[in-house]
């Protein structure tokens, strides 16, 4: 068991020495979040070198910062730069515009940042710690780290209810557009990622017993059968609809409008709101659902508020910004290999990292092909794949050992 | 303050496993069940302590229906340490044992900081607190599961009874850890009137330990009593199939040899 190599070392020796290359790792993140001490001392250290680990202080304060990085860096680049001195009073500008209602004399760089800067960063925010939460929350209730919150089918449902009515929306429902405007789009996309949803939900509980494992192989029948409906419509697409479908599916930060962008961060702020309190419960579904239901979590209800907490954060995000991938996979990896599985840390912090994914990933594609704008799902896989690989070396991999 | 049982059956897809039974089960004694594999040990176990539903008659903890009680209240007063135990993900040893306050979390005790350090020195974990669960041996592991559920059932309620269920804890334990997790048992049932019915397959460890034995076979209570009155070479002859003799020990106990 090469595992617990480092573990039975003689307690005389310090932490430092033998824990190698997991509090190298780790002191360098300390090191970079400038928190102070960089040794193995400020961790979570027993004694015979037991898991080497941030506490959940410094990991929320360490994710804290690197999101205020993220949000300083996303303000600032672009194709039109704004330096970041000129932040606060640009805040403050928009601020008393806002409060006073005169818009008339605001400076460019102001409306630059009110207009178009501010509403996508928020939307980053929202959408990185949305979709975190939602990979935490359902690797937490699939007892599974590979899990991710298209499992349930949302992502694949917004993808094909967006097809659906940018391919034969107006052919099929021209009244559609005419009723709901601007929010066709969004809202058919919602729709259909919360349908695709309820039926794999439904399915899942068709039969007693097994439940998780049913939601799972049901969320994989119905991702291919929805992909099967997306490959169908693309064929059926004139090159102008595959274009627009290709752009939405690839996801993008652009569409920022502040009344999207107030619907998604509130929605992501419910889910937050109903998710945090969930830890303990999940904590105790690490012991199996039976266990779980023996010390009293009622594993049903826990398991429905997860998936629709997932549901509804993870179809406004995709309604609104089309798929970004990997970040519910890998922010709450990152957490639970620098912090450990407490859900009560993982959650937030987990919230925290997405957030600060998605944003420099947007800062990277809006800046790295100026003037043009690359996607932003393949920026974000983009940059955390290998980030990810480079992790998981650096900790040797020990989150699954 | 005990826990009765009547017309107790269960069957799965047409099988029963457990043919109608009744009984009574004493807070403050350690109750063994043995039997040859298949038996129904655990399915009975897991009727009594409420993690399965009985397909006919009823299990009453402390004179109410096991169906009548939260999955909360009931959590503060039995625990269950399975013979399953695998963690999904990687946590602390501590954290492991920390989740056995979890039924507690909107009523801690006022000791709630000590408890798990004392669960853990009990169930002699407490060198291994800030381990990784998925680093430790098989034995250890069970140890550590143990800890839990002594954290879960710490303190009596303020009012009923207090109950620990184990599913064969010995199995992965070496000789020394069988008889130190028996006799910690074994000491919380006499000494703080913990009500504790275990599954055990050695049946000198129940010999030892059990104040009362329950011996299964298909799914019927063939006997049921004082160990040392009820586990007679015949029995186990006709029950496991197996020759075996009594001896006694230097301290004057009967112990069964076989082989």
């Amino acid at each position: 068991m090469s595992a617990s190599a480092s573990t039975r070392l003689p307690a005389g020796v310090p932490a430092d020495v033998h824990a190698g290359v997991h509090a190298k790792a780790a002191k360098e993140v300390a090191i970079a979040a400038g928190t102070g001490s960089g040794t193995a001392s400020g961790m979570e250290s027993g004694a015979h070198g037991g898991l080497q680990r941030l506490g959940s202080a410094r990991t929320l304060a360490l994710t804290t910062v690197l999101l205020l990085v993220a949000l300083v860096l996303g303000a600032t680049q672009g194709a039109y730069a704004l330096p970041a001195s000129r932040l606060p009073s640009l805040l403050w500008e928009g601020l008393s515009s806002v409060l006073t209602a005169v818009h008339a004399d605001l400076p460019v760089d102001a409306q630059v940042f009110f207009n178009i800067r501010l509403p996508r960063l928020l939307l980053g925010v929202a959408a990185g710690a949305g979709l975190a939460v939602a990979g935490a929350l359902m690797q937490g209730i699939f007892r599974n780290p590979l899990a991710d919150p298209g499992l349930i089918g949302v992502s694949s449902g917004a993808a094909l209810a967006a097809a659906l009515t940018i391919v034969v929306g107006a052919a099929w429902w021209p009244d559609l557009p005419r009723a709901l405007g601007s929010w066709t789009l969004v809202l058919s996309a919602f729709a259909g990622g919360m349908a695709v949803t309820a039926v794999v939900y439904a399915l899942s509980h068709a039969e007693a017993g097994a439940r998780v494992g049913m939601m799972l192989l049901a969320g994989i029948a119905i991702n291919a059968v929805a992909g099967a409906g997306l490959g169908l419509l693309s064929y059926m697409a004139t090159d102008e609809q595959l274009r627009s479908l290709q752009f939405w599916l690839l996801g993008s930060l652009g569409g920022a409008r502040w009344s999207a962008v107030a619907l998604v961060v509130g929605l992501v702020a419910l889910a937050l709101v109903v998710a945090l309190p969930l830890a303990r419960s999940l904590n105790a579904l690490s012991l199996g659902e039976a266990q779980a239901s023996l010390l009293g979590v009622d594993v049903r209800r826990l398991q429905q508020r997860a998936v629709l907490t997932a549901a509804v954060a993870v179809g406004a995000i995709t309604a609104t910004t089309g798929i970004i991938g990997f970040v519910g996979l890998i922010a709450p990896h990152v957490v639970r290999l620098v912090a450990g599985p407490d859900h009560r840390v993982l959650l937030p912090a987990s919230a925290l990292l997405g957030a600060a994914l998605v944003l420099l990933a947007d800062a990277a594609a809006r800046t790295l092909a100026q003037p043009a704008e690359l996607p932003l799902g393949v920026l974000t896989a983009l940059l955390g794949g290998p980030f990810f690989l480079l992790l998981l070396r650096a900790t040797g991999g020990r989150a699954w050992r | 303050m005990a826990l009765s049982f009547e017309h107790l059956q269960f069957a799965l897809r047409g099988r029963t496993l457990l043919h109608p039974l009744n009984g009574q089960l004493l807070a403050g004694q350690v109750t063994a069940i043995v039997g040859p594999n298949g038996a129904g040990k655990s399915t009975l176990l897991s009727l009594l302590c409420g993690a399965q539903l009985a397909t006919q008659g009823t299990v009453a903890l402390d004179g109410r229906a096991l169906a009548a009680w939260s999955h909360g209240a009931l959590a503060r007063q039995r625990a269950v340490l399975a013979q399953d135990n695998a963690v999904a993900f990687n946590h602390s040893v501590q954290e492991v044992v920390a989740l056995g306050r979890y039924p507690h979390r909107l009523c801690p005790s006022r000791q709630e900081s000590d408890i798990v350090p004392q669960a853990m020195a009990h169930a002699g974990v407490a060198g291994m607190a800030q381990r990784g669960i998925h680093q430790l041996s098989g034995g250890e592991r069970a140890r550590v599961h143990f800890a839990r559920v002594l954290a879960q059932v710490w303190e009596a309620p303020e009012q009923g009874s207090r109950w620990l269920f184990l599913d064969e804890p010995t199995a992965a334990l070496d000789l020394r850890h069988q008889t130190d997790l028996l006799q910690r048992a074994r000491d919380w049932a006499s000494g703080q009137g913990v009500g504790v019915v275990a599954v055990v397959h050695d049946l000198n460890l129940a010999l030892r330990y059990a104040d009362r034995v329950l011996v299964l076979q298909h799914g019927h209570c063939v006997a049921d009593g004082v160990p040392e009155q009820v586990l007679t070479p015949g029995l186990l002859a006709s029950v496991w199939g197996v020759e075996a003799w009594r001896t006694t020990t230097p301290a004057g106990d009967i112990r069964l040899q076989w082989v």
